[in-house]
């Protein structure tokens, strides 16, 4: 009886809708429904677009597949009211023969758009109109549309309306909450794989991908856990916007925006390979100074004292020896990955949002500058040298081993200064990344040992220690002072400059429709200066923008602006840089964090030919 | 294993479809007229292969403003072959006797090199043509390049056609221009090409 009730409410409240008729059938039945009996000013409401097929036929989600066209509507609304995004139901898979794949809605769908009136208007009565554009498919397809017509009462209070009907639909919208799983993006040559970790075994999740208007994507492939989509040749794409749906034991679905979110597992990337190569350039280095080089040739001359010319043996003992170099480097890591693990969900960079933060880290920076400057010396504690140095003495290779320890301990005073960075770099890092670069420095610094334990003759070749090594050493402590100078500078900008408020700005452009290209920056991101200077404050770039009448926005998160923050959040982000195109219609469109300067044209091009979707 | 197994059983399908830069599919069909058409007898030639279904709205949209048929005679002007293909299954929307086809291209006053036949829907599949229109644009050496939409705006409405860029017009300037084709690849639009 309720529901009898409800569909008669429901016919009452459709004003005008023209049904589409094909050979004596009407395919679809248009209506537009609100979700309350009357409007209270400022109170946003929500208002459905109901579709009603015949049996066979289907009308489209917002990313329709091979074929077909998501439903459009336009609306025309009274003066101050705003209309959001069409919010869609979890669409069905629907293969059609010649594998082509579309997702799509069977009988009844109703498309979600909240409403939002302004705090006040005089109007007795409003009227909502929308021209909803569809296309309708079986066996063929026909391109449908309807003028809607809602009118409702103003008054200071309402009452819910079909709200069981209502309440159908919103629960298979999908949720842009927590994650019931963890999912863990990779990527082979064109296939983009996701993992969902944490799902209960036997779930079977529907993948729904939502890509870009200028990416084709292959058909989804579902192997337990695992979703497979084949995404071409477009070497940027790390992960797939879409939605996961999960069947509930009672024949329902709940589904979850994926977003971008979720960890991207590292492609061997050429900035990642740069990383590695300064690592091990680093670690080279670190032979080079003082407090090692010496104990270089020692060292050999100790093998082969050792291995009394067995050239085999002396090999031997270098690799028991870079061993330990390695059990030390890899310690390290271990342990700045533990502290990243206890901490996951401490940001580093957010970090030098902080003035004191940024204070202690200038000092220490200097501390170290001073000490390759050769103001003052780091010892380690007398006590610990001989303790270490008795149990290294032993001979064989476990002594070796321990020796190779030991003798990385003992650079540490001109490490450390090394080190120091390298750990601020490895903390912003995942796991794999901080052993990966931190194996590098440790490759790098046992390149020579392996050398030279190979080819004992080659020791002739070794640079003699001599004052050009406290020559090295300095300008290491130059470019520490400079580093010191730049935190200084960034410290500096955040005592001084007061930051124009940013979201208002942007909310203003996307209100009046104009394209907005927003740059989330901060003055310690280095890449996001990099980016800055190369491609986005290029003549080129800014020729971009003005011929497509784009504002530039800076979104600057030197300070940690909560409004900033909040946005790379929606955007799946924990830190800049981020670089968003909003076209003047359609979904904001998301450019990887290194940018180019042909990357971002294109993105502007594509903003411009972005189909309407309002 | 197992899973290594299935995840190759994946790739495989996604690596099957025709690549841009690679050798578009050979094949032969016969036309409406009765006489069979292979892309090597237009080796030297720049082709131009076109899904059609006279029905589709979205075929429409282009044929009922006479849209298709201007980029068809001009593209031919500068050299282009221009096949278009039927995929219509028999008893599927689309799918016509040879004179019935003949007639409609004649009211549509549509002059393609050749309009042939793939009922069974072979061609179709090897291309993985997926909507009509879907559109394929080949080199004078077989080469793919260019695969996707006819233009950026897919909808059925005729009124999006102004100010739409028409990606297959510019994939064949470009190229016959000596450029390398800016748009190599887009999203084709329309009705599922009806297997």
């Amino acid at each position: 009886m309720r529901k009898l009730l409800a569909l008669i409410a429901m016919f009452l409240c459709i004003a005008s809708a023209r049904a589409q008729l094909y050979q004596g059938k009407t395919l679809v039945e248009p209506e537009l429904l609100a979700n309350v009996d009357a409007v209270i000013p400022g109170q946003k409401f929500t208002v459905g677009l109901l579709l009603k097929m015949q049996p066979g036929w289907h009308t489209y989600w917002q990313y329709s597949g091979d074929s077909g066209m998501p439903t459009r509507i336009d609306w025309k609304l009274p003066l101050g009211f705003r209309a959001g995004e069409i919010q869609w139901p979890l669409p069905e898979k629907i293969v059609e023969p010649g594998d082509v794949v579309t997702y799509a809605y069977q009988n009844e769908v109703l498309l979600l758009v909240d409403i939002t009136p302004p705090a006040n208007f005089r109007e007795k009565t409003i009227t909502i109109k929308a021209h909803a554009h569809w296309l309708v498919c079986e066996k063929l397809c026909v391109p449908g549309e309807a003028e809607l017509v809602l009118d409702l009462p103003v008054a200071p209070s309402n009452k819910p309306l079909h709200e069981e009907f209502f309440a159908k639909y919103r629960a298979e919208l999908p949720k842009d909450g927590a994650l019931p799983f963890e999912p863990k993006w990779s990527r082979k040559k064109e296939i983009l794989t996701v993992e969902l970790g944490g799902l209960p075994p036997g779930a079977a999740p529907e993948f729904f991908p939502l890509p870009d208007s200028s990416i084709s994507v292959g058909h989804p492939q579902t192997t337990g856990s695992k979703i497979s989509v084949s995404v071409g040749e477009i070497p940027s794409i790390a992960s797939l916007n879409g939605v996961v749906a999960i069947a509930n034991p009672d024949g329902t679905r709940t589904g979850w925006m994926l977003g971008t979110r979720g960890s991207v597992a590292s492609p061997p990337s050429t900035s990642l390979a740069v990383w590695l190569l300064f690592g091990f350039i680093g670690g080279l280095i670190l032979n080079v100074m003082p407090c090692v080089l010496p104990v270089i040739a020692l060292k050999i001359f100790g093998f082969i004292k050792q291995a009394g010319e067995s050239p085999v043996k002396i090999f031997r003992l270098g690799l028991a020896f870079v061993a330990g170099i390695f059990a030390w480097f890899l310690a390290l890591a271990a342990l700045v990955a533990g502290f990243k693990a206890a901490g996951h969900d401490l940001n580093w960079a957010f970090q030098f949002q902080h003035p004191a933060f940024l204070a202690a880290m200038i000092a220490i920076i200097f501390v170290f500058a001073l000490n390759l400057l050769g103001v003052f010396e780091i010892m380690l504690p007398g006590r610990m040298q001989t303790h270490l140095g008795a149990l290294s003495a032993r001979e064989g290779y476990g002594g070796t081993f321990l020796h190779g320890v030991f003798a990385t301990l003992m650079a540490t005073p001109c490490t450390a200064p090394f080190l120091g960075p390298a750990l601020g770099f490895a903390f912003a890092q995942r796991a794999p990344v901080i052993f990966a670069m931190f194996g590098a420095i440790a490759a790098g610094m046992s390149a020579p040992y392996l050398l030279l334990a190979a080819r004992p003759a080659w020791l002739r070749f070794l640079p003699k220690p001599g004052v050009w090594m406290v020559r090295v050493k300095q300008a290491m402590g130059v470019l520490l002072l400079g580093t010191v100078i730049w935190l200084g500078w960034v410290f500096w900008q955040q005592q001084s400059v007061k930051q124009v408020p940013f979201a208002p700005v942007l909310a203003a452009a996307l209100e009046k429709g104009q394209p907005v290209f927003v740059d989330f920056t901060a003055d310690w991101c280095v890449n996001c200066k990099v980016n800055e200077r190369l491609v986005l404050n290029t003549d080129a770039v800014q020729r971009g923008f003005r011929e497509n009448e784009v504002l530039f926005l800076k979104a600057d998160w030197t300070n940690g602006d909560p409004d900033i923050t909040k946005l790379l959040k929606q955007f799946g982000r924990a830190g800049v840089p981020l670089y968003v195109l909003y076209p003047a219609r359609g979904e904001p469109i998301v450019l990887p964090e290194v940018i180019t300067t042909n990357l971002v044209l294109d993105a502007l091009k594509r903003a411009r030919n972005e189909p309407s979707r309002e | 294993m197992k899973t290594l197994l299935a995840l190759l059983a994946l790739a495989i399908p996604a690596f099957g479809a025709p690549k841009i830069g690679e050798p578009a599919p050979g094949f032969t069909l016969t036309d409406i007229a009765g006489k069979p058409h292979s892309l090597s007898d237009y080796k030297g030639k720049y082709v131009v292969l076109e899904w059609h279904n006279p029905d589709c709205p979205f075929v429409r949209k282009h044929y009922d403003t006479g849209s298709m048929q201007k980029t068809q005679s001009e593209m031919r002007a500068k050299g282009a072959v221009w096949l278009a293909i039927n995929s219509s299954a028999p008893g599927k929307e689309g799918n016509y006797a040879p004179e019935k086809l003949t007639q409609l291209l004649a009211t549509k006053h549509s002059e393609p090199t050749a309009y042939l036949l793939d009922g069974d829907g072979k061609v179709g599949r090897a291309y993985e043509a997926k909507t009509t229109p879907h559109m394929f644009v080949i080199n004078p050496e077989g080469k793919l390049i260019y695969a996707g939409g006819i233009d950026n705006k897919p909808t059925p409405d005729k009124a999006d056609l102004e100010g739409a860029t028409n990606y297959v017009k510019v994939a064949l300037e470009e190229s016959m221009a000596g450029k390398p084709v800016s748009t190599p690849t887009s999203r084709p639009y329309g009705c599922g090409v009806k297997y």
